[in-house]
């Protein structure tokens, strides 16, 4: 039986109820969870093979969610996850309502952006966000290690009145370009820290960029608490669509995932790119 | 028998105003000529020094124009490093008055710039402020587009500062020989090609450097009449010359013809305050030590006892200055330092 390490924020709880329900086949998951930031609290101890959680909340939340441990010995595992922890098309999403770059301009009254900057501040925010931090912590465990990014934003976006831009076909192909370009980024990320990327599944996905709303019935977040058109979180069924996977890929049986990019993105990666950069 | 010299405050004098004071507590350096009023939006504007006035400004409380704000969340080293929160529009460094001048102009459509597209291995630049977009863009439809939002921007600062701080920092620049279109890089530095055909290289005197900004001002009161202007002289030398002399030599003449017009445009206009930054920093005063060992980047604490004297006269809104972090000789964005790289 491997024993494998998840590392995640408010989505832990699809993970951990999909986990209770059908418990992973040849592979036993421990979870670590804090809600929003709070894994930025964690810090490593001795060689760099323990990590302990700093401050009182965090320290809470390690022990409910882990099941009563107070630190991680990384050397007891087999593979490492990190998932989520603010890795996340959705601000991607939020720059695209008021900058856009010229080519995929949905909207005169927004400002333009151009495609290297709208890259370097997905970079900028991802650096802040606490999967970067945890990266850097177990990135020489010598462990596998699985970079999971958090869930598309679900199909309840579509409900909000700043959102709205989505359903457009202008507004769709912008979507879909800023969700490719997130993807490409988070590549770069997995390939610096030596980490295996674990993309969202294909078929969970609509428009190119939205999590089909199937899997937000019944979401669930850290706090338990299920709220109405909750954009973000997703249900158990999509958590135990995460753990085929995390246990594919720990299991020898998948290598990667990988994600196809719409015709509209790959024709605009190929305008970048300038070596100078 | 009375001297005029008699009754002079010590500041007058340089024993008493210089050699017995220290650039740490120098008193009456500098007296204000107008008060900056908690209210009044501050626009700046200038040479690489320059990028350190608005910071300050910025955490002491003072009201200074973001008209092209970065989008939430970005780090201001992501932001700087394409142009936001730089200055108070994305115009990037601004080290010369006629580039000034022909920033208000086009933006006022007084002006049709030159070759304002450069190229450089299939990525296209904005020949007026390159460094906004370090990787620069698709098509010159796209700078062209950026561009006329850009100038959206300016004439928002120069419509609505109350307060133009503006930092003098060289008189070398390349023109256009055709139409005298200046730009803040030499073709071929950061982008586009140099053609000594199409290109000129121009050491503005002190009679077109002093034109320019009074056209300038001319044209911001045109369409701002509050608008008032605090100038300054950039204390970094120049990384390189292409005049005929030595550096130094172009160094201390580009400085002087700066000082000197800068000191001309305040003593003439009363809506114009000269602030000695240069003073401070360049002079035997401080025996060079705010400079860095190369005798050129500045130090943080030569900025911060700059701010000092400034304050002094234009004191902190905030009590308590703002956490938010000033930047240092290492955040500073500046072009020219390019040129250091064609140095054998």
């Amino acid at each position: 039986m491997l024993n494998v390490c998840i590392f995640a924020n408010s989505h832990v709880n699809m993970l951990k109820l999909a986990a209770d329900k059908a418990p992973p086949d040849g592979w036993r998951p421990t979870f670590i969870g804090a809600p929003a930031a709070g894994l930025r609290g964690l810090r490593a101890k001795g060689n760099g093979q323990k990590i302990v959680p700093r401050g009182q909340r965090l320290r809470e939340w390690f022990e409910k969610t882990s099941g009563g441990l107070t630190e991680v010995n990384l050397d007891r595992f087999d593979a490492i996850v990190v998932y989520g922890l603010g890795l996340r098309s959705h601000d991607a999403l939020t720059i695209l309502a008021e900058f856009q770059p010229m080519d995929l301009r949905f909207c005169a009254g927004s400002r333009l952006i151009s495609e290297p900057a709208f890259g370097a501040l997905i970079d900028a925010i991802n650096d802040q966000r606490a999967a970067a931090h945890v990266l850097n912590l177990i990135k020489g465990c010598g462990k596998l290690i699985i970079l999971a990014p958090a869930p598309l934003p679900n199909e309840n976006l579509l409900l909000r009145a700043d959102y709205q831009w989505i359903k457009s076909k202008k507004g769709q192909a912008a979507a879909r370009w800023a969700t490719g370009l997130c993807r490409d980024k988070w590549r770069e990320r997995a390939s610096a820290a030596g980490a295996t990327l674990l993309l969202q599944p294909e078929d969970t996905i609509t428009d190119g960029c939205l999590t089909l709303g199937e899997y937000a019935v019944g979401a669930t977040r850290l706090s338990g608490r299920d709220y109405n058109a909750d954009p973000t979180h997703l249900n158990a069924t999509f958590g135990k669509r995460v753990l085929d996977d995390v246990g594919g890929i720990v299991l020898g049986q998948k290598k990667s995932t990988s994600s196809s990019f719409g015709p509209l993105h790959r024709l605009l990666r190929r305008s970048v790119g300038n070596p100078a950069c | 028998m009375k001297s005029p010299y008699q009754s002079l405050p010590p500041e007058r004098f340089w024993k008493t105003g210089v050699s017995e004071q220290h650039p740490f507590s120098i008193i009456d350096l500098y007296k204000r000529k107008f008060r900056i009023l908690p209210t009044d939006k501050i626009a700046t504007a200038g040479s690489c020094f320059a990028q350190h006035i608005g910071g300050h400004l910025r955490a002491a409380g003072y009201n200074v124009i973001d008209a092209e704000p970065a989008p939430n969340g970005i780090t201001d080293a992501a932001a700087r490093k394409f142009g936001w929160r730089t200055y108070s529009a994305r115009y990037g460094n601004i080290y010369y008055a006629q580039q000034l001048l022909q920033l208000v102009e086009e933006a006022y459509g007084l002006f049709t710039p030159s070759e304002p597209v450069w190229e450089k291995q299939g990525r296209y630049y904005d020949a007026f402020r390159p460094s906004v977009e370090p990787c620069g863009l698709s098509s010159p439809a796209e700078v062209k587009a950026h561009r006329e939002e850009h100038l959206a921007a300016v004439r928002e600062v120069v419509e609505t500062a109350n307060i133009f701080v503006f930092t003098f920092g060289l008189t070398e620049g390349w023109i256009h020989r055709e139409s005298g279109t200046c730009y803040p890089t030499a073709p071929g530095t950061i982008t586009g090609t140099y053609d000594p055909k199409v290109y000129e290289f121009k050491n503005y005197r002190t009679s077109e450097i002093r034109a320019s900004f009074e056209k300038f001002r001319s044209l911001v009161l045109e369409r701002n009449v509050t608008a008032k202007f605090i100038v300054t002289v950039s204390p970094v030398a120049l990384i390189a010359t292409a005049s005929e002399s030595h550096v130094l030599s172009a160094t201390t003449y580009s400085k002087s013809v700066l000082r000197a017009v800068a000191g001309e445009l305040a003593e003439d206009y009363a809506d114009i305050d000269y602030f000695p930054s240069y003073e401070l920093i360049a002079t035997p005063f401080s025996k060079g030590f705010f400079y860095s060992s190369n005798l050129r980047t500045v130090e943080d604490q030569g900025v911060r006892s700059v701010m000092r004297v400034f304050f002094s006269q234009h004191p902190a809104i905030k009590k308590k200055p703002s956490k938010e972090k000033v930047l240092s000789k290492d955040d500073i964005v500046c072009e020219e330092a390019m040129l250091e790289t064609f140095s054998a």
